[in-house]
């Protein structure tokens, strides 16, 4: 593939946060690629290291405990773990910006909204304070917002505006990606539709490439084109939606499927996954997954599964494919 | 054939005096709950479903409206007869981290309602009774003497269902009972509360604000909207045939986790929800309403049925 | 955000293998065991403690601690007499040893009873609210209003001077600050869902505030106790140095400062020695009231 068709590549990332009740592995050795002006879907349950990968490629864990042990981050061509806080205060908002989930806690409440996003603005250019408000003015109305509440406090706006005004805010450099860590799973599902339309559109308008973080793969069907699915700190599984979706190949990605309820079915039988996820201080050798895996045999526990590519783009992380005639249940049908 | 009800609620409403005047969190709410049946109640953030939940068990005093349990009118009762009609009726409640008292052990937490309610007395059959009822939930009996703390979102649930569970309750009010769980945990638990519907004939009032969630639980559905029920029915008949607009905006937004290769249309509502705060006598929906008309912001439109079991609150029916 | 996840997913996972119960209070001394800071207190405020202990068996009252002894008066230290002599001749060793004991033990009794009565009033207030609330608070408000060192010399100069009115007077100025402290802790506990859980399972009052709602709102309360300690100790003894705690003879740190202030020139060691007993137990206390506080909220920990 063509560097210039890369928006974001992760290669062999590793994040750790030493703490005194152990060694926290919460990213091991994970690649993951974003193309350009397209949206990958990073999906997994809590504590399967989604915020730690985001705060990775923002360069912002924090330290200590979080340590990046290994890894490179290229974002648009800059690798940006080798960078100076300086160099990276200039990539974050100008190339990659972040919408965080909570809206509530990501505005600052003594700033008026219209002064909050001006100054993302003059930080990355030079601009007079007035240009930049009236810019911030543009941005709240394409937000679906009306200037006019530019000098409003975020007090005064929903929860549903709030999100909205931090997309202004993370949009108004025009960056090239945008990682959206669990933008609505604050919002009711109303104000979902809405704010995902938002997304959507106006990342057709800006052409920005997304990596949009959820637990929620109702969401990833709707909104991404390619989806990685990550459990314990790996990715297991990654493809395009419709080959993960429709053609899904690790039990882990099954087993999220079988436990949601189906809205068009509700007598289908719930088969949630057993057990529990693992603690991230003392990880299980070999799959992380296998101590709750259907169809684990003795192998799985021994070592770490190999990639294996399926198609170009279909990756499934797990040793049980090494017989060719393997197959989940989910494809037996 | 009568039909066999443990629930009846009639005109319930609950009002709060707020700064801004009086909010309607719950406005004239009547719905029945037949036994063995659940009822899931479905609604956004402030719609008032979490307030009814708490109102119909008194746990909030209702402003007005009638409340049978049982036949009994439990609003007209007292402090001391309401306690002794408490271990019919339990929750279970969202928060599987603020819904345990830190300080208790899984033990301790479980066997509180069965002591207040001097049920039984013998330590070692309370004991027994214990291990019983953590058996019964899926907790493994290791966990007896363990703190909430160390447990995690899931096991907390299934403790939290367990102190409900103890007083031997006809009737339980589900208050978001996964919401605040990862999906794999999420069909654990409602799995679990499937299972002891049916081994134990229990009756559910299911609140959530998950549509696929309430499609799986329930056989009734209530859709609330500002304090008022704007849509009641079977759940096929309102999954199939939703027929108020809001139900419609509400259905048509939940995210489907399949692969299409159109996208679908959604109904994108405008606005948002407002609160319910000194309200004019018009539909409450009109303002972000697709196909309201004059009528609708002339007079508040009662709830009618227009099939058997469906009832609809909209003026365009 | 991401710490606390990572926090709870240790302790879920590490209850899979082996059940290690610990109750909350044994996670906080895990914790306070760790600071440093916390553990020196803990070390010079047992160290106190023991030498007010052995005090009373080393040294005998009458004859050390107040008899006089002109003779050897204004004494330097010396091996003798390590802290020297007063005015009287009376070893300062043994004075400051003695006074360990009053201010030690006033500090901890008034703590204790200005904690009682404040806690009480405080979880009748944050629990009831409405009218209970607004009288107890505005009354609250009304003795924050007068400084504590003057409602001090009221109440003695009303009720005479003695130890059990010292006691009182310095338990009253802290009352109001406890009740604060426990009503805004009791509030945020009053609405948590485990409370309402007991009220479904049919309990009454006093079991929800007693069983519940108290003792998850004691955190607050402790750490305010802990550090009052301290404020406690320096009000006795500014209370004794004018002249309204307790008198000479008696051995209290006030007291001995307010007598060697005279001599301070040309016999430094007198206030010396007094003040560093104050300085060094406040400091004791402090560093446990810190201690304390991280180790029941670890949040607020870098």
């Amino acid at each position: 593939m063509d560097s210039k068709d890369i928006a974001l590549e992760v290669k062999n990332l590793v994040v750790e946060y030493v703490t005194a009740d152990g060694t926290v592995h919460a990213v091991n050795d994970i690649n993951l690629t974003v193309k350009r002006q397209s949206c990958m879907g990073l999906v997994g349950e809590t504590g399967a290291g989604k915020t730690s990968t985001a705060l990775a490629i923002m360069n912002l864990i924090p330290s200590p405990p979080g340590i990046i042990r290994r890894g490179r981050i290229v974002l648009n061509g800059y690798e940006t773990l080798s960078m100076k806080d300086t160099e990276m205060d200039a990539v974050r908002g100008k190339e990659v910006a972040m919408i965080f989930q909570d809206p509530m806690t990501a505005l600052n409440p003594v700033l008026t909204i219209g002064e909050q996003i001006a100054e993302s603005i003059l930080m990355h250019e030079k601009i007079s304070k007035t240009e930049a408000l009236e810019r911030a003015k543009q941005m709240l109305e394409m937000v679906g917002i009306n200037g006019n509440r530019a000098n409003n406090y975020p007090y005064q706006l929903s929860g549903g505006m709030k999100q909205r005004v931090v997309i202004a805010i993370a949009l108004c450099c025009n960056p090239n990606l945008l990682i959206a860590d669990e933008p609505t799973t604050a919002l009711d599902v109303t104000i979902q539709a809405q704010v995902l339309e938002l997304i959507d559109n106006l990342r057709e308008s800006y052409k920005t490439s997304m990596l949009l973080i959820t637990h929620d793969l109702g969401i990833v069907a709707e909104m991404c084109d390619e989806v990685s699915v990550m459990y314990a700190g790996r990715i297991v599984e990654c493809g395009t939606v419709k080959e993960v979706f429709t053609d899904t190949k690790h039990p882990y990605t099954e087993g999220l499927f079988n436990s949601l309820p189906n809205i068009n079915d509700r007598n289908a039988q719930l088969t949630p996954i057993t057990g529990l996820v693992p603690d991230p201080t003392d990880l299980p050798p070999g799959c992380a997954f296998a101590p709750r895996c259907r169809y684990a045999c003795a192998e799985c526990g021994k070592r770490v599964p190999k990639d294996k590519w399926i198609s170009a783009t279909h990756m499934v992380a797990c040793t049980a494919y090494e017989k060719p005639e393997f197959l989940i249940e989910r494809n037996k049908k | 054939m009568m039909v066999d009800n443990i629930l009846e609620v009639s005109n319930l409403k609950k009002y709060f005096k707020t700064k801004q005047g009086i909010l309607h969190a719950v406005d004239g709410v009547s719905f029945t709950l037949e036994r063995g049946k659940t009822l899931g109640i479905v609604g956004e953030s402030g719609c008032g479903k979490s307030t009814i939940g708490r109102t119909v068990l008194r746990l909030i005093e209702p402003t007005s409206g009638e409340i049978r349990f049982n036949g009994t009118d439990i609003n007209k009762l007292n402090k001391h007869q309401m306690r002794s009609m408490r271990p019919q009726m339990q929750i279970i409640f969202q928060d599987p981290y603020s819904s345990l008292n830190p300080r208790r052990t899984v033990s301790q937490t479980i066997r509180e309602p069965i002591t207040l309610n001097r049920m039984i007395s013998d330590r070692a059959k309370l004991d027994e009774r214990v291990a019983q009822l953590m058996d019964m939930v899926g907790l493994a009996e290791r966990f007896v003497n363990s703190y909430p703390h160390e447990l995690d979102g899931g096991r907390r649930q299934r403790i939290g269902i367990a102190r409900a569970l103890s007083v031997n309750p006809e009737f339980i009010v589900c208050d978001e009972p996964v919401s605040a769980l990862d999906v794999s945990i999420q069909a654990q638990i409602l799995n679990l509360l499937k299972q002891l519907q049916r081994k134990m004939g229990l009756s559910y009032i299911f609140i959530t604000h998950d549509m696929s969630v309430v499609n799986y639980f329930s056989d009734d559905i209530a859709v609330m909207y500002m304090g008022k029920m704007v849509e009641k029915a079977p759940v096929e008949e309102l999954f199939s045939n939703p027929v108020h607009p809001y139900t419609k905006a509400l259905l048509s937004a939940v995210p489907i986790p399949e692969y299409r290769e159109e996208k679908h249309k959604r109904i994108i509502l405008r606005g948002e929800v407002t609160s319910p705060v000194n309200l004019p006598d018009e539909c409450r929906f009109a303002k972000r309403c697709s196909q309201a008309c004059d009528q609708c912001i002339k007079k508040e439109p009662p709830l009618t049925e227009i099939r058997p079991g469906h009832f609809v609150c909209c003026c365009n029916i | 955000m991401q710490s606390s996840i990572v926090k709870t997913q240790n302790r879920v996972i590490r209850a899979e293998g082996k059940i290690r119960s610990r109750g909350m209070w044994a996670e906080v001394w895990r914790n306070f065991r760790k600071s440093f800071g916390a553990m020196l207190g803990l070390f010079i405020v047992g160290m106190i403690v023991v030498a007010a202990v052995a005090g009373n068996f080393i040294f005998d009252y009458d004859e050390h601690v107040v008899g006089q002894n002109v003779s050897e008066s204004k004494q330097e230290p010396s091996a003798k007499h390590w802290f020297g002599t007063d005015e009287y001749g009376r070893d300062i060793f043994a004075r400051v040893i003695w006074g360990a004991r009053y201010s030690i033990s006033i500090g901890f009794a008034s703590v204790l009873l200005s904690s009682l009565v404040g806690v009480t009033l405080g979880a009748l207030a944050g629990y009831y609210g409405g009218v209970t609330e607004t009288i107890i608070m505005r009354l609250a408000d009304i003795f924050m209003a007068v400084p504590p060192i003057l409602l001090g010399i009221c109440l003695v100069s009303a009720f005479g001077q003695n130890i059990f009115m010292l006691v009182i007077a310095v338990s009253v100025s802290a009352i109001p600050a406890m009740t604060r402290v426990s009503r805004a802790s009791v509030m945020t506990v009053r609405d948590m869902e485990f409370v309402e859980a007991a009220r479904a399972a049919g309990a009454n009052d006093i079991v929800i505030i007693f069983r519940h709602v108290l003792i998850n709102s004691l955190a607050p309360v402790i750490v305010q106790a802990t550090l009052r300690i301290s404020g406690t100790i320096i009000a006795i003894a500014a209370l004794s140095f004018i002249g309204l705690g307790i008198t000479a003879p008696t051995p209290e740190w006030g007291a001995m400062l307010s007598s060697a202030r005279g001599y301070i020139r040309g016999h430094s060691y007198m206030a010396l020695f007094p003040g560093l007993a104050i300085m060094i137990t406040v400091m004791g206390f402090n560093l446990i009231g810190d201690g304390v506080r991280d180790s029941l909220d670890p949040k607020l920990k870098k």
